[in-house]
């Protein structure tokens, strides 16, 4: 086979040589079409017929195509080619009956994996069912091999695999015609399968010339060894700019032997440094680089809202409020310029804990701040029947069109919906292989395809090109590097396919399976890449999970390297931040509360004022808050109000301690099961998606179980008589709040309860659920009780009432002479530690004076603007506003920094 | 050098060489830094020189760093020129013969190790297991390597909260999570977060769960009846008859003045301190007259424990005996172990919770798997 410098190849075609050219990859062919488009643009070509260029594959299905017709013409038929998602869509239903009896974690990949031991089959020439098989993959797999030939013949179909057979044979009968000349670029390690088509073509007449991409002269190699992986990654990356900036039209490669593992950092360490200007979410073809692997088509973004949308839509019982709220907010839907409306619906649909949110649900969320997008989700159904794939096309298009999706592209998205739409063409077209489907079914396949799909966007004009290996077969540039070549990457490790048995793969010579033939291979490749350019630079880490590595073996002579080479480049969000720290804005006063209005927030918010200032402001201030992720029901907000709801209910029918006593334990146990009925009545009524019958149940038992503990905690009690219940009078129905005015601030209040024990005075008592923190400490931060005593003239004590297990009855404080009116109370002079030392005296006024000074610097605070991040101890742990205050923020970078410079 | 350390290193070496015998199977255990990794690459070259392929061979560490130490020291010997007799040390004398037999190996089958290194099959045991997934989808039930989740817990949580989901459901199932919910005080978020921290350490429970609850029963009382014999057989080692008579009269001490105390005043009517299994429920009441909660010896004795100013005598005999426990080597340790047993029988009630939770455990398990196949993911 004589050969063809790619000059030589490109000077034939100016002359009107249609010499067709077959190449090893889509790359090269690419590569090859766009380098002969630049030759006739520089002799000032406008317009010129395509050159007949495809890689492999393309050119196989091509030849087929001519196959079918020349066969069409006396009246032969040939079989149908299935696509490569036909054919995995055959495999997928094959595994599947096989694991009916061998649950599988992932039969799509298992598919994706007989697909491929089919291919390598075939590739080299190993008759399937290989009839002997030593181990039970393989076994597995000749029974699915004979499986899916049959179904192939009742088909009347073929896959790609079986092309190069089928084309030699048809060539060698002459039912195909031979080209007269073919050139042949990066063949130069064709598997037997290649070679028996190429060994077919060249009997039947075809000249094959071989395309010489290789540099002329031995090229100048430089080592780079550096300190470690993400040292390697550094410092090429620098050098890559440098070279781009001194020579901007030079050609560059990254050849990365293992790019599919090393993608994600090497893109983060490459943009760092390349481009630190480009933004998350910025088109990534703004890149000054472009990487050859791509992700899979269903992780870019415009794709993943579409199949969120259609699980969104599959799913009649709902999906989980973080998923229903992540598409609402994605901008690929009608709902993009209308963030307000979405949020809106948003946050309502957490106020009222509606997980798993169906559409419907989340429509009726919408329909008040956008009747427009409420209806859109209510257009967007799919049906509940099963149907073919063509059905399910058809219905997933339009339920994404009822959406608005994709809305507005940019270029990656645009290429990206091109190629969703080409896929779900696809997808429609298994009707014959998948059978009718149910809608989850349907799309789990279509997800499986687009998984499947890698997507690489074209566009800018990157002069930096990263490789795999494989990818850069024929390639030629002006400078090259190639990366990760240490001893543990180069040559990889023998990976023979699991399917086939290993003693075969061994005996057919295939380089994966064996080390001796992936040492052969990486030495056959190395030479490749060092004749791809005339100036290569080798790179390898030389420390590796901690411990010292050296080069791969393969490389040529490396006894005169420098010393490995170190990372100078701070990760960029180090170095923004750092550039930001130099400005500073004083930050810790607002705008204090009016004065005209009862303050917002009320008492809770003295409190959390007391606790940090920041966070009051940004909670009742700003109505900040985080979003509340719905917690499994029943949270502790619907717990507190289920049992405040109870004892109000149960104290406005008994009103006295002596009703009480007037009560058997059974008329008691009746009372409380008819209350704690009602009220769960009325919540299911409120939301029935989170009253459901088994919290109902367990609620139930749990209500009446401390209701009872604590009406029984009353029965030893002084006499007394309930005065108010939730801010009323026991004679009023419902609540009302009160005002009062505390140190210049207006605040509305509404106790839970207020008990006259005669004799004695007043008890203020507040329900909880959860624990209680002393209402006597060096600081208020739980004031409610506080302003509830400042609220009654002979207030006497002050009172939690726990429905807790283990905790339920009274605790708090009274005054010292009114024990008796409520003895689980502490008498102020009993009290110990640090509410001792908070007080200046022993008795109840000592608590008054406390409180008074208490609330006075609280509202000092308040009315003055403050509004410092100044947290207590143990608030930051239980706050939402994390993310806002930026607390622990400032802290992980100030110590992450430390760590980067020790 | 005494005698008796030439024999220790004589007993030693002995068992290092009888470690490198391949025709049989060792458990070597040893502290830090005695030399277990060099005796493992002893071991590999031994190997080395007796099979097919390298491959035949797997070393296994706990991490990656350590994979990467061993495979280092392996190739470093195989490329060491030096003879055994160019060596001082015993050990390295034996190593380099070692090496030498293997690298004749290596030049016999021409594996050529130096520069085809990763045929050693040296890596940690996830990348071992890694491994086997990789080469077996079908028979690991797999298909194909899983995205291999260091945190898993997100996972944990996913497949606790579907469980707790379940107690809307009208049969044994959704009773059991019903009874379960109720004896955390209705707290779904609590139990779910301590089903979802369970899930994540199964391997410590997953083989006991069988649907035969009789034999599971058997086998958990057996286990709690071995922790109570085990305990008791420590104490008796560590401390005297004379303690164990002044504690048996302390608790009586404490026992008149604590009347309240139910399981003090239970622990004493037994009538002597706890000697079989079966009432070893009582040793904690009896331990707290001696340690405190945080499983230490108590520093002082007051009436909260049943010694009074009242009783200066029994208070000061006390306070004497926890100073010679605090001088009896072990006390302390044997102490606590006893502090936390339980009778290793279940009561009615007892069992009704633990089979529930047992019942409750299995459908997690389900929910897991169910959650990990959804995502194509799996823990370590």
């Amino acid at each position: 086979m004589h050969s063809l410098a790619r000059d030589a190849l490109f000077a034939a075609w100016i002359e009107g040589d249609a010499l067709p050219a077959l190449c090893a990859t889509r790359r090269l062919a690419d590569d090859l079409v766009h380098d002969y488009a630049r030759q006739r643009s520089r002799r000032g070509d406008i317009a010129w017929p395509a050159p007949d260029c495809l890689a492999w594959r393309a050119w196989l299905i091509d030849r087929f195509e001519s196959l079918t017709q020349q066969e069409a013409m006396v009246g032969k038929a040939t079989p149908r080619l299935l696509t490569d998602s036909e054919a995995v869509t055959l495999w997928h239903r094959i595994v599947s009956e096989a694991s009916q009896h061998h649950p599988l974690l992932q039969t799509p990949r298992m598919a994706q994996l007989a697909a491929d031991a089919w291919q390598t089959a075939h590739d080299h020439h190993l008759a399937l069912p290989v009839g002997d098989p030593d181990d039970e993959d393989a076994s597995a797999f000749d029974r699915w091999a004979v499986s899916f030939h049959s179904r192939l013949q009742q088909l009347d179909a073929i896959t790609c695999a079986e092309l190069p057979a089928r084309l030699a044979s048809a060539l060698r009968s002459g039912r195909l015609d031979a080209p007269p000349r073919l050139a042949i670029a990066a063949l130069d390690r064709p598997t037997p399968a290649q070679a028996h088509l190429l060994d077919a073509l060249a009997e039947c007449g075809t000249e094959l010339v071989r395309v010489d991409s290789a540099q002329t002269g031995a090229p100048a190699i430089t080592y780079l060894p550096c300190a470690d992986r993400a040292a390697e990654r550094d410092v090429v990356a620098r050098q890559l700019r440098e070279i781009a900036q001194a020579q901007p039209n030079t050609r560059i490669g990254v050849v990365v032997p293992d790019l599919a593992l090393q993608r994600t950092a090497l893109e983060r360490a490459f943009d760092a440094v390349l481009c630190p200007w480009l933004a998350p979410g910025d088109d990534p073809a703004r890149r000054p680089y472009s990487i050859s692997q791509g992700a899979p088509l269903s992780a870019q973004p415009v794709i993943a809202a579409a199949l969120d949308w259609l699980r969104w839509a599959a799913s009649p019982e709902g999906v989980k409020l973080p998923l229903a709220s992540r598409v609402l907010h994605a901008p690929f839907w009608s709902g993009s310029g209308k963030l307000q409306a979405v949020s809106r619906a948003d946050r309502r649909l957490r106020e009222a804990r509606i997980d798993p949110v169906t559409l419907g649900g989340a429509a009726r969320a919408l329909s008040q701040p956008s009747p427009e997008l409420a209806q859109c989700l209510r257009d967007a159904v799919l049906g509940r029947e099963h149907a073919l794939p063509s059905q399910w096309a058809q219905q997933f298009a339009a339920t994404l069109h009822a959406v608005g999706w994709p809305g507005s592209l940019d270029s990656a998205a645009y290429q990206a919906h091109r190629v969703w739409n080409e896929q779900l063409s696809a997808f429609g077209r298994l009707d014959a292989l998948s059978g009718s489907l149910s809608a989850r079914a349907a799309l789990g396949r279509l997800r499986d395809q687009l998984q499947q799909q890698i997507f690489q966007p074209q566009g800018g004009n990157a002069r930096i090109q990263v490789l795999g290996v494989l990818e850069a077969a024929g390639l030629r540039f002006d400078r090259l590097f190639v990366l990760g070549l240490d001893e543990t990457q180069w040559p990889p490790e023998a990976r023979p396919v699991p399917l086939l048995p290993e003693r075969l793969q061994r005996r057919a010579g295939i380089p994966q399976a064996t080390a001796e033939g992936q040492l052969a291979r990486a030495r056959a490749i190395t030479a490749d890449l060092l004749a791809a350019a005339p100036s290569v630079t080798l790179s390898w880490p030389v420390q590796v999970d901690e411990q010292p590595a050296r080069c791969s073996p393969v490389l040529p002579d490396t006894s005169a390297t420098p010393p490995p080479a170190q990372a100078e480049h701070a990760p960029v969000w180090q170095q923004q931040h750092a550039r930001r720290c130099s400005e500073a804005w004083q930050d810790d006063h607002a705008e204090p509360p009016p004065r005209d209005s009862a303050l917002s927030g009320g008492v809770q918010r003295l409190g959390e004022h007391a606790e940090c200032p920041f966070r009051a402001l940004a909670h009742y201030g700003l109505a900040a808050d985080a979003p509340l992720d719905p917690d499994t029901a029943p949270d502790a907000m619907e717990r507190g109000i289920l049992a405040h709801e109870v004892m109000a209910t149960l104290w406005r029918g008994l009103r006295t301690s002596e009703q009480l006593h007037a009560l058997d334990e059974k008329t008691q146990a009746t009372l409380v099961e008819d209350a704690v009925a009602q009220h769960l009545a009325a919540w299911r009524q409120r939301a029935p998606h989170r009253a459901t019958e088994g919290v109902l149940a367990v609620e139930g038992i749990r209500l009446q179980r401390h209701a009872n503990a604590l009406l029984t905690a009353d029965r030893a009690r002084e006499p007394f008589i309930v005065e108010w219940l939730e801010g009323a009078l026991i004679d009023q129905v419902g609540h009302i709040d009160h005002s009062i005015e505390l140190h210049g601030l207006s605040l509305r209040v509404r106790p839970d309860r207020i008990d006259h024990v005669p004799g004695y005075g007043r008890i203020v008592i507040d329900y909880k659920t959860g624990r209680t923190s002393t209402p006597v400490a060096h600081t208020l931060n739980a004031p409610q009780l506080a302003v509830y005593a400042a609220l009654l003239e002979d207030c006497v004590g002050v009172a939690y009432a726990t429905l807790r297990a283990g905790a339920t009855g009274y605790v708090g404080l009274i005054d010292n002479g009114a024990t008796a009116a409520l003895p689980a109370l502490t008498p102020v002079h009993k009290l110990r530690g640090a509410a001792r030392e908070a007080l200046d005296g022993d008795d109840w006024s000592a608590v008054h004076r406390l409180w008074d000074a208490q609330l006075g610097t609280i509202a000092r605070g308040l009315q003055s603007g403050d509004a410092r991040v100044e947290p207590l101890p143990g608030v930051c742990p239980r706050c939402d506003l994390q993310a806002f205050c930026r607390i622990h923020g400032y802290t992980a970078v100030a110590g992450d920094g430390e760590e980067a410079t020790s | 050098m005494t005698a008796a350390d030439t024999a220790l290193i004589e007993r030693d070496s002995a068992a290092r060489a009888e470690a490198l015998d391949t025709t049989r199977s060792f458990i070597v255990q040893a502290p830090a830094g005695s030399g277990k990794t060099a005796l493992l690459t002893q071991r590999v070259l031994a190997l080395l020189a007796r099979v097919e392929a390298p491959e035949q061979i797997v070393a296994m560490t706990f991490t990656r760093k350590a994979a990467a130490e061993m495979r280092r020291r392996i190739l470093g010997e195989l490329q060491d020129t030096r003879q055994p007799e160019d060596c001082a040390a015993e050990h390295d004398r034996r190593t380099r013969a070692l090496a030498m037999a293997a690298r004749a190996r290596d030049q016999q089958m021409g594996w050529n190790l130096a520069t085809a290194s990763n045929r050693l099959r040296i890596t940690t045991i996830d990348g071992f297991c890694g491994g086997l997934v990789r080469r077996a989808p079908w028979l690991s039930g797999a298909g194909g390597m899983p995205n291999l989740v260091d945190d898993a817990r997100p996972y944990h949580q996913m497949a606790a909260r579907r469980t707790i989901a379940q107690r809307d459901r009208d049969d044994g199932l959704g009773a059991a999570v019903r009874r379960l919910l109720d004896h955390v005080d209705g707290n779904a978020s609590r139990l779910a977060e301590m089903l979802a921290a369970l899930i994540g350490r199964r391997d410590a429970w997953r083989g006991l769960l069988s649907t035969d609850t009789a034999a599971m029963r058997a086998t958990l009382e057996a286990n709690l009846r071995v922790l109570c014999t085990d305990a008791l057989e420590r104490a008796s080692q560590v401390l005297s008859d004379n303690q164990r008579d002044r504690w048996w009269a302390s608790a009586q001490t404490a026992a008149r003045h604590l009347p309240d105390d139910r399981a003090l005043q239970e622990a004493v009517a037994v009538g002597h301190l706890p000697q079989r299994a079966e009432e070893c429920g009582h040793w904690p009441a009896l331990c707290a007259l001696l340690m405190t909660k945080e499983g230490k010896l108590r520093k002082s004795v007051n009436k909260s424990i049943g010694f009074p100013t009242t009783v200066r005598e029994a208070k000061a005999e006390h306070e004497a005996l926890l100073q010679a426990l605090a001088a009896t080597p072990g006390a302390e340790v044997a102490l606590h172990h006893l502090a936390m047993l339980v009778a290793p029988v279940y009561d009615a009630r007892q069992w009704r919770t633990l089979e529930d939770l047992l019942a409750v455990f299995r459908h997690a398990l389900a929910e897991l798997s169910l959650c990990f196949s959804e995502k194509g993911a799996a823990d370590h």
